[in-house]
């Protein structure tokens, strides 16, 4: 038996935030069928021709893809089709979730808005995230990552103190797919207590500003508006990245007291610089922290990075050596804890995915397979879930129902 | 307190500092679990000395990460490693259904801490130790802060284009990455809840945070695990468009899909340059993306940013804002849903804090409370759960217990 063992998702979501969010609920064992087409494809199936990098590649050939969504079921309809609306309404019914991450309204225009489902199946838990949320002046507004990331307070503060706001890629999404799942498992537990389901209308760009509600506070309370500080974080000192042996290879140290200070300082081997009176103290360190910055740059360039992080471990100094695509490969802590699987993809043959992104002691999380080619699990849904006959489902296809 | 809540009659244990465990133990409080916070009796959460603080002056109760990651909470303090300290942890434990902590398996080891006896006394406890790298592998017991957390996740690559090439790695701002585990955490908690309504079963839950932001970002980090190539910060973010400057600021511009492109060259005024067949097809705008750009530039350093925003967005351009987060607290948007809140806390008075992001049809909003004074609910608390009277209660603060 599995955390969510008997939880069946009919799941709309595309590109990545909503599919991250129900990626998790399937690896905890909830049923997720996706329910998409080749009309309007997830952008996840082609993303590199998406943004004009490659030309139009197979929808089934994509690693994107796969790894936000393994473990999940396809089925192909083509929701402009009456008929697959239809078909759409009788999954739902037989389902204990509704999730989609569509601009708001667009599944009311589909003919799915809550009020529809709640009639066919009156506990279900309907999830909806968009953009701004499904109300509001600007609930018409269109969303995607860098936009809510903008939004929501946090570019501006995302950045090196002299440069523009950084552009963040796709962890802005995938953060809002985390939080898709956490208020879809809120609503079950309310559900097994209550027998009441709900509709649930999530917003991105809340979501973002919810991480970083300390500088909200700092505005509230003295009128600030913080600005960007690239790698600082209040006084703490030394604190950034600095080089290691090797291309691109980097070590992270952050120094918060005096006592670190004189831990890191003992590692380096007190060189006489070091122990000058203006790095003793915590403030007066702070004002030389570029001068210090190019110091300590100077010592850890001699090394590689992951010694030096063991050798500062042990001195009682917070320190990390950087991780990119090619040491999460590597690292022998990732790879002793197992989070790279690997699994059997019928077109890409063996493929790496991640995850679960954490551990249950008595129900393990766990990746059970490989993304769903389109329209895979047609005749499992249909059939088997539905309860159509062979010649019901021909006709469908027949029809483009199931493009 | 906890009526009507998604979580209510859950009663949760807190024992952590600064932004990951706190920010999991608010977000269950805010679903209407009880949430006691337990601190150390002296200095409390880590998060209370630091800055920035209420009227710029550093003290316990003004602590601007702390006043919003603690809201709905009660708190308590008790001294771990305190013998009788311990004891009453222990007696705390089984009377909750959840605990969530922050510990080092070495620092456990030191308390005597150990998760399955305290299962084997309460069956259906719930444990989740949220740690930066887990609870097993040889990087276990190393210490990380923030910046260490970010980087050791992907999460420096986060930030591409050239711009960034030759320069330190960028850092998530703020404590991105904690704020960003508490959710896994939060959501593997309710999942075992869930379980646990089911079968009556209890279980523990390792959730490293590394693991948890390399799987935000597996979409690009996986890519040479694949065979293909790295994602390295010399890599073009966008096509075309992204941070653009205009005279008050910046927008953030996203152009995809063709009919997002045809749209922006019509608000723009149908400029003659755009009709040439470079730029017609997806692959010749990538192409050709710095010549777009600098026409980008041209157009808008001459708006005004919200102006634009709302004027563009009407005609179905992706577009939004850089916002400040004086902006952001001004939105109409985020003022129609009642975002920001009024809370009132004894020490800093009235302030708008930020509150969730989900809207539950069936469940009503939280009336917040503000975060708890260091030791604020230790009588109430410690009586209630633990049957101690007020001589007691003496006692223990006499001896620096709580």
């Amino acid at each position: 038996m599995q955390t969510l063992s008997g939880v069946r998702v009919a799941d709309f979501t595309w590109a990545l935030a909503g599919p991250f969010g129900t990626s998790l609920l399937a690896m905890m064992g909830a049923e997720v069928i996706k329910i998409e087409s080749r009309k309007k494809l997830d952008s996840a199936r082609h993303v590199a021709a998406l943004y004009g990098w490659t030309e139009e590649p197979d929808v089934d050939k994509s690693v994107e893809f796969n790894l936000v969504n393994p473990g999940k079921l396809s089925l192909s309809l083509d929701l402009s089709n009456p008929k697959g609306v239809d078909i759409a309404k009788r999954l739902v019914a037989c389902c204990d979730v509704v999730v989609d991450n569509f601009s708001a309204g667009v599944m009311a225009r589909v003919g799915l808005g809550y009020p529809v489902l709640c009639e066919i199946k009156p506990d279900i838990i309907v999830a909806s995230s968009a953009y701004s949320g499904q109300q509001g002046p600007e609930s018409s507004y269109l969303g995607y990552a860098p936009l809510f990331h903008a939004a929501s307070g946090m570019a501006y503060v995302s950045g090196y103190e002299d440069s523009p706001p950084a552009y963040n890629r796709g962890r802005t999404d995938t953060i809002v797919g985390g939080v898709v799942a956490m208020a879809i498992l809120a609503a079950l537990n309310h559900r097994q207590r209550t027998g009441k389901g709900q509709y649930i209308d999530i917003s991105s760009r809340e979501t973002i500003s919810g991480l970083i509600g300390h500088f909200f506070m700092d505005y509230a309370l003295n009128g600030n508006i913080p600005a960007r500080c690239g790698n600082e974080e209040g006084l703490l000192c030394p604190h950034n990245c600095y080089p290691c042996r090797g291309d691109d290879r980097w070590i992270t140290i952050a120094v918060a007291t005096d006592q670190e200070w004189r831990a890191l300082r003992a590692a380096m081997g007190n060189p006489n610089w070091a122990i000058e009176a203006r790095f003793a103290e915590r403030e007066s360190r702070w004002q030389h922290r570029k001068e210090l910055d190019a110091k300590i740059a100077l010592w850890t360039r001699d090394f590689e990075a992951e010694q030096l992080t063991n050798l500062l471990q042990e001195a009682g100094v917070s320190a990390m050596h950087n991780i990119g695509s090619k040491e999460v490969v590597s690292d022998p802590h990732i790879r002793e804890r197992g989070l790279l699987k690997e699994v059997e993809h019928p077109k890409l043959g063996k493929q790496v995915v991640f995850g679960p992104p954490f551990r249950m002691s008595v129900t393990p999380p766990q990746i059970a397979a490989p993304s769903p080619l389109m329209g895979e699990h047609n005749d499992y849904v249909l059939q088997d879930v539905l309860g159509l006959t062979p010649d019901e489902v021909a006709l469908l296809e027949s029809q483009g129902v199931l493009d | 307190m906890s009526t009507g809540g998604a979580l209510a009659g859950i009663r949760v244990l807190e024992v952590g500092d600064m932004v990951a465990v706190p920010y999991c133990g608010k977000l269950l409080a805010d679903l209407g679990a009880e949430l006691i916070k337990v601190e150390h009796p002296v200095q409390g959460d880590e998060a209370r000395g630091r800055g920035p603080f209420a009227k710029g002056h550093s003290h316990l109760e003004k602590s601007c990460l702390f006043l919003y990651l603690n809201t709905n909470k009660l708190g308590v303090t008790l001294d771990l490693a305190h013998a009788q300290g311990k004891a009453m942890f222990f007696d705390l434990a089984r009377k909750v259904d959840v605990i969530i902590e922050d510990k080092l398996p070495r620092e456990k080891a030191a308390l005597g801490w150990d998760d399955e006896a305290l299962r084997h006394e309460n069956p259906g406890l719930i444990t989740a130790s949220i740690t930066a790298f887990g609870e097993t592998g040889p990087y276990k017991n190393y210490r990380a802060r923030h910046i260490n957390l970010y980087q050791s996740a992907g999460d420096g690559l986060v930030y591409v284009g050239k711009e960034y090439v030759d320069r330190e790695p960028l850092q998530g701002p703020g404590y991105q990455a904690d704020y960003e585990s508490a959710i896994g955490a939060c959501s593997a908690i309710m999942a075992a809840l869930f379980f646990r309504g089911n079968t009556g079963i209890g279980q523990h839950i390792d959730l490293s945070k590394q693991e948890w932001c390399l799987s935000l970002n597996a979409m690009y980090l996986g890519k040479y695990a694949n065979g293909g190539l790295p994602v390295i910060r010399s890599n073009p973010a966008l096509p075309f468009g992204g941070v653009i400057p205009c005279k008050d600021g910046y927008v953030m511009l996203l152009i995809v899909e063709n009919h997002h492109w045809q749209r922006l060259v019509k608000a723009m005024g149908d400029p003659p340059i755009f009709h040439d067949d470079r730029f017609a097809t997806l692959m010749g705008r990538a192409k050709h993306g710095e010549e777009i750009n600098r026409h980008l530039a041209e157009f808008f350093v001459q708006c005004n940013k919200e102006e634009i925003y709302h004027q563009l967005q009407q005609q179905g351009i992706p577009i939004a804002p850089v916002a400040t987060v004086d902006e952001v607290v001004a939105s109409p948007q985020l003022a129609s849903r009642d975002y920001f809140v009024e809370i009132a806390h004894p020490a800093v008075g009235k302030a708008l804090y930020p509150s969730v992001p989900y809207r539950f049809s069936g469940l009503p909003r939280r009336a917040d409370r503000p975060a708890p004074l260091l030791g604020e609910h230790n009588a109430e608390v410690y009586e209630r759960l633990l049957g101690l009277d007020e001589p007691e209660l003496r006692s223990l603060r006499e001896t620096g217990v709580i």
